[in-house]
């Protein structure tokens, strides 16, 4: 009973002390700022592959990964090993997911400029304005040695995390999203990896290749624009998160209906902003909501239906969500 | 035995796991069986062990509640009708003794309290739509896609 | 049937009057919501009576359970609480959300919490049970031992165990069956049943 009491108060102590640390952003931890910069340019520019196990709530779930690099061109297969079979083939910008049972692919190119190699900077500056990175021992994941990182949210906007680089490649081989409490909301580990080595290009095809023909075709067209502007303004919008994509996308199943979808980051949590008409026929559910490590926040704005989603505190969601407005009104 | 092993791994099919659960339900080995392959598990999984007599007070204490009794909401109406029709004095019975034995503990309700809606269906292809950007968006504090592999998982099937 | 639907069954089966079934459940879950409730309370003791009062909460609360989450989400929102009351009523302060440093909850994740705190009696069986599984594991011929680790450890379904291992689904089966039970057979003198009594 007594050591309860201590351990809490020593809780405590290390909270005030880390709140009261001004001058926290020059103490900076710079081995650390460069390990997030080597995470960043590994899982595009190594070949490698391994099965992980991604956990949320209480669902664990296993996939498999084979990454290959061929000069300038990245090539990725993903494929569930447990629950209902699933592919993702990626080649570059170009991604492929395979539904085998209901005998469908979804066909979608990406306009957007990806963030590799290296994170740029005002990327990395984000990370630190809202996040302190440190440095946590080297230990073993998956059988390689790897260096910890910690990154402890500033305030209650975000999420904390924890990663696992390889020590020499820098790799990630391991991650966790921590909440309010420090419980863990998400986890990401591989359980075997093989980094290097050689991957011919059928290894990275789809299993279902030779059967696609036959299979349904969805193919999604995104007119994915930075300029692109959907006349929604978010005046609210909490410290550190900025707009990164804002685009009008077709819905699934086809139809002449336009969804805007806007992506904002802090260069580590991404929150998405969907709207669209909405239609006397559905039921919309007003409010918080919640799946797996995602919050979710709807609200009706006059005609349209506003949902903002994203792996967050449910207090960033709300205030975005409650902040959209049309432009100038 | 064996049967046991495969349904606690999720490996028997609906109507065989249905059969295992009620013969679960008049032989006590079975139930042994269950609960020590669960706990074989959990030393693997380094998952820490309670008091070995923990199982003993815990089934006194179970022993001592009142049984509670409730249908599944979405059978409500049917079953609420089959007792009407039935008069089954007895059953009704039972019926309320697990009612009030519900309503008599009101601190179990704070069970429910602070819960927030799991997202419907509907949300599904927002889901989908975020991860497939939020991965790029940010620096890959995952591996790119892993969410989003995890998200189609559950769509397809249900969705169309 | 997969993990949630059966634990969805094991509810249902509850909700009708079967206790059986909730024993089932707890034989399940408890030493989850142990490490759970290790995080907040530090006595194992006193753990292990919190556990009991969450779980006889929830059997207490079944009726109100309706399968909109999973059970362990519900059971685990059940325990938070349970704790939260009993440290209160024991004039101790609920912790908040900035007391715990991230030490502290690097050391829950790892599961040994309750391993450090135990008292004697309890930390010797436990170690013991922890050391026949082992032990008995070691000495499992070559086939049993991996197809039980793919099973437990990595998660893996009985279809990608046999890809791994290169044999049928059936043989897979019967190989977890058997590691199992080559594990059981030494555990039960431990835990003070035969096969002839419960648990």
């Amino acid at each position: 009973m007594k050591s309860v009491c201590l351990r809490w108060a020593g809780g405590l102590a290390v909270g005030t002390a880390l709140a009261a640390s001004t001058y926290a952003d020059q103490l900076q931890d710079t081995d650390a700022l460069a390990w997030l910069q080597k995470i960043a340019g590994a899982a595009r520019q190594l070949s490698y592959e391994g099965t992980f196990v991604y956990q949320h709530g209480d669902m664990v779930e296993t996939s498999k990964i084979i990454h290959m690099v061929d000069g300038a061109s990245e090539y990725e297969k993903l494929s569930t090993l447990d629950g209902p079979p699933r592919e993702v083939i990626r080649n570059n910008e170009e991604v492929l997911s395979y539904y085998p049972e209901i005998k469908t692919v979804r066909a979608e190119k990406r306009a957007g400029k990806r963030t590799f190699p290296a994170l740029p900077p005002e990327l990395l500056t984000n990370i630190t304005e809202h996040y302190d990175v440190r440095r946590g021992d080297v230990e073993r994941v998956a059988g390689f040695d790897a260096q910890a990182l910690v990154l402890e949210p500033r305030d209650g906007f975000r999420y904390g995390h924890k990663f696992w680089a390889e020590i020499g490649s820098g790799l990630l081989l391991k991650a966790r999203m921590f909440g309010e409490r420090h419980q863990v909301i998400e986890q990401f580990a591989f359980t075997q990896l093989k980094i290097g080595g050689k991957i011919s290009l059928d290894e990275v095809r789809s299993s279902y290749q030779s059967e696609q023909d036959k299979w349904k075709h969805d193919r999604f067209a995104s007119n994915d624009a930075k300029d692109s502007d959907s006349g929604w303004v978010i005046k609210n919008q909490p410290a550190g998160f900025r707009k990164v994509y804002e685009m009008r996308r077709s819905k699934q199943g086809g139809g002449a209906q336009l969804l805007t979808h806007i992506v904002l980051t802090d260069g580590l949590a991404a929150v998405s902003v969907f709207i669209e008409p909405s239609s006397l026929k559905q039921k919309v559910n007003e409010g918080p909501a919640q799946h797996g490590a995602i919050n979710i926040y709807t609200r009706i704005v006059g005609e349209q239906r506003v949902t903002v989603l994203g792996e967050t505190p449910a207090a960033t969601v709300a205030q975005i969500a409650n902040s959209l407005a049309p432009r100038g009104r | 035995m064996e049967r046991i092993s495969a349904l606690m791994d999720g490996e028997l099919d609906d109507g065989e796991a249905v059969q295992e659960f009620k013969r679960c339900g008049g032989d006590a080995t079975l139930v042994e069986g269950w609960a020590t392959y669960h706990l074989i598990g959990d030393v693997l999984r380094q998952e820490a062990a309670l008091g070995t007599g923990f199982n003993d007070r815990l089934r006194e204490a179970l022993a001592a509640e009142p049984t509670v009794l409730a249908p599944r909401p979405r059978n409500l109406q049917r079953r609420a009708r089959l007792f009407a029709l039935s008069a089954a004095a007895g059953i009704a019975g039972v019926l309320a003794v697990g009612w009030l034995a519900y309503f008599n503990h009101p601190a179990s309700l704070d069970a429910g309290a602070g819960q927030v809606a799991e997202a419907d269906s509907s949300m599904n292809e927002y889901l989908v739509a975020h991860h497939e950007y939020a991965d790029s968006a940010s620096m890959p504090s995952v591996t790119p896609y892993v969410r989003y592999v995890n998200e189609i998982r559950r769509e397809g099937a249900m969705s169309r | 049937m997969g993990d949630r639907e059966i634990d969805q069954q094991l509810v249902e089966r509850a909700q009708r009057g079967d206790k059986r079934a909730f024993e089932m459940l707890v034989a399940k879950y408890q030493r989850k919501l142990g490490r759970l409730l290790s995080r907040f309370i530090r006595d194992s003791a006193e753990v292990e009576d919190v556990a009991q009062e969450a779980f006889i909460k929830a059997y207490r609360a079944l009726p109100s359970f309706r399968g909109d989450s999973a059970f362990y989400t519900w059971l685990y929102r059940i325990g938070i609480n349970t704790a939260k009351n009993y440290l209160v009523a024991m004039g101790r302060r609920a912790p908040t959300t900035t007391e715990f440093d991230s030490e502290e909850a690097e050391n829950f994740e790892d599961g040994d919490q309750l391993r450090d705190v135990n008292t004697p009696e309890a930390e010797l069986m436990s170690k013991q049970i922890a050391a026949t599984v082992n032990e008995t594991m070691q000495a499992l011929p070559e086939e049993l031992r991996t197809a039980i680790t793919l099973r437990e450890i990595e998660g893996l379904s009985y279809e990608d165990i046999a890809t791994i291992m290169n044999c049928p689904i059936g043989t897979v089966r019967s190989r977890i069956f058997r590691a199992r039970e080559t594990i059981a057979e030494r555990l039960r003198p431990l835990l003070g049943t035969s096969k002839d009594k419960r648990w």
